[in-house]
């Protein structure tokens, strides 16, 4: 196998799967900052609709 | 469970979290293509090399543009017919025709799902004997040899399907949490053990290694040459299930006020992973095949689509130690990364019917699946089916979807909505964009599109596809496309039964268009609404509610 096919395997693998490790890292500890606090009452499943939020 | 507001109107169901979604989200963009599409693309299109294109498309389209669709659901809650609509009445019609789009695609897509299942049972028999070829087209499809409406229907490929309707309804059926959400979170995990189970067997075949050096071994030359660029975005385009409904539809049950571009980076990053592992699973086994046969890897036919996972992937199988195991991991693999996207296609059409005629989900599913189910039998499982399939993909791909999210890009630059949806991203989101993020949506990426539609069109236009007569591909690819166009037709014109209008986008924003009525008037019906520009409520009032928002999460 070219060193420069294992190279670029290295790369792929690297950038894509690496990516992939710091995405849901950004993203678990990015959770507790974002979190959205339900308010009492609010049903976890369903949401009401939304058609006079602000009317 | 069925709820309703005080109104009257059905209550949109939800994601039970994160986790739910993304499960999904990622369901919906590793499908077939995944497996069989982009290794053959790169490996045409430069080999190692192509793994710059693919990324720089990935970073400058696919994400970007996962962001605006996730915007866009979040944002203004329901399927396309009601997201547009919600932006202004006319563009209702765009919402319908990605709609559309999703239905021409199911009715195919459910069909090489039959046609996977069935050859996981074959592999476990080798039942293809020494001819796989022959044996797909003569004694399984049992294909006419010239493209033709005079074909009977095929019994075994109709029970098979019936069964994967059967499943993909109850799935439906059941709703987003118990139904879709369930079911990928249990079918991706298994997809990935299975599928890394034949890597892991693949890379010590004989052979591996030479199939992985012309797999990886760049030819920089190609990257010269513009058509290499295109056929990256095309593959992130039409992998990643971006602009045309599925992601709009999935961000739409994400509760208000999460995490948008946090996930999108997670889907977009683990699509394109298992794509690179697709390409060495593949690419380790045809280099077994082309040790075998004392064959380069450049010499061989059939390494994309259909013919590689049905003709090459066969006779690759019953040469091998063990390839029974093989095989029917090969084909699960298929079943199950087309099931989560044929159910995410489905859903699109499910909740554009949900939305606009009041019914339920169980409802939604069960007319829109049989009546998907009727046609995708009555077209595809005959033995003209592997024509019509391939002209129908042909058409819907590169001419619906191409068309359909150039015109959604610049009708929403026109309207000067991707300031309004860079907010509402920023508003709740760990991953913030910016000036570079408007740049690629509003510029850069239309023009990429506009290149890619302009040449697929002119392409089909002056090429016989695939060697077939122009009265077939007339009849089938822009007749699909025609069918788009008529079901967007009418199912705009239909009445809604509870009007979408009376609704107000949360956090409000800025600048932002939205119909006019839906703040004016809360409780008026949409018949004679006028679809002027507005802005959601007066920039101090709306900056302050983006301001406490943003101050809420530093809190």
């Amino acid at each position: 196998m070219p060193v420069s096919a294992i190279i670029m395997m290295i790369v792929a693998l690297l950038v894509l799967w690496g990516g992939l490790a710091v995405a849901i890292v950004l993203l678990v500890r990015a959770k507790p900052a974002h979190a959205h606090k339900e308010a009492p009452g609010e049903d976890a499943s369903l949401e009401a609709d939304s058609r006079t939020t602000l009317g | 469970m069925t709820l309703k507001a005080r109104n009257g109107a059905r209550t949109r169901e939800q994601w039970s979290g994160q986790a739910g979604f993304i499960f999904a989200a990622i369901g919906s963009a590793v499908g077939l293509g995944n497996i069989w599409r982009f290794p053959g693309v790169a490996y045409e299109n430069g080999g190692g090399a192509f793994i710059l294109p693919y990324l720089v498309a990935l970073l400058s389209a696919g994400i970007p543009i996962l962001f605006v669709d996730y915007a866009l659901g979040n944002r203004y809650r329901g399927a396309p017919p009601t997201v547009f609509r919600r932006i202004a009445k006319k563009l209702e019609m765009l919402g319908w025709f990605q709609t559309a789009i999703c239905f021409v695609i199911i009715l195919y897509y459910a069909v090489i799902i039959a046609w996977a299942a069935s050859y996981a049972v074959f592999s476990l028999k080798l039942s293809w004997g020494d001819d796989a070829s022959g044996f797909f087209l003569n004694n399984f499809l049992h294909i006419t040899e010239k493209p033709g409406l005079t074909g009977d229907f095929v019994g075994p490929i109709v029970w098979v399907l019936i069964g994967v309707w059967a499943v993909t309804l109850i799935i439906l059926a059941l709703g987003v949490q118990r139904g879709l959400e369930r079911a990928n979170i249990v079918f991706i995990p298994l997809l990935v053990l299975l599928f890394s189970a034949l890597v892991v067997r693949a890379l010590f075949l004989p052979g591996a290694l030479d199939g992985l050096s012309a797999f990886f071994t760049p030819n920089w030359s190609a990257l010269a040459e513009p058509k290499v660029w295109l056929a990256a975005y095309a593959q992130i385009f039409f992998s990643l299930s971006i602009a045309f409904g599925i992601m709009i539809t999935y961000a739409s049950y994400i509760k208000k006020r999460k995490n948008l571009t946090g996930p999108g980076l997670v889907v977009g990053f683990a699509n394109s992973s298992f794509e690179v592992l697709a390409g060495i699973g593949v690419f380790s086994t045809l280099g077994f095949m082309a040790q075998q046969q004392g064959i380069s890897i450049a010499e061989m036919d059939s390494i994309k689509g259909v013919a590689l996972s049905f003709m090459t992937f066969p006779s690759i199988v019953s040469q091998m130690p063990g390839g029974q195991v093989f095989g029917f991991l090969f084909f699960m693999s298929l079943v199950l990364a087309g099931l989560t996207s044929l159910i995410s296609l489905l859903q699109v059409v499910s909740a554009s019917f949900q939305d606009k005629f009041g019914w339920s989900p169980s409802r939604a599913a069960l007319i829109v699946g049989l009546v998907s189910a009727v046609l995708s039998i009555g077209l595809f499982a005959r033995t003209e089916g592997l024509h019509v399939l391939d002209s129908v993909d042909k058409w819907a791909n590169e001419v619906g979807i191409v068309g359909s999210a150039t015109l959604m890009l610049g009708v929403l630059l026109a309207l000067r909505m991707f300031p309004v949806l860079r907010d509402h991203l920023n508003a709740n989101s760990s991953f913030k964009v910016g000036k570079i993020w408007l740049t690629l949506v509003g510029v850069i990426v239309p023009l990429v599109l506009l290149a890619m539609f302009t040449i697929e069109v002119v392409n089909v236009i002056r090429t016989p596809y695939s060697g077939y007569p122009h009265w077939f591909n007339n009849l089938f690819g822009w007749g699909a496309i025609a069918l788009m166009v008529i079901l967007t037709v009418i199912f705009t014109a239909i009445g809604w039964r509870h009007s979408p209008d009376e609704f107000a986008p949360e956090p409000a924003l800025p600048g932002e268009r939205i119909n006019a009525r839906a703040l004016a008037a809360p409780g008026a019906r949409h018949a004679g609404f006028a679809d002027k520009s507005n802005t959601a409520a007066s920039p101090k009032s709306a900056r302050h509610a983006v301001d406490v928002n943003l101050t809420d999460k530093e809190n």
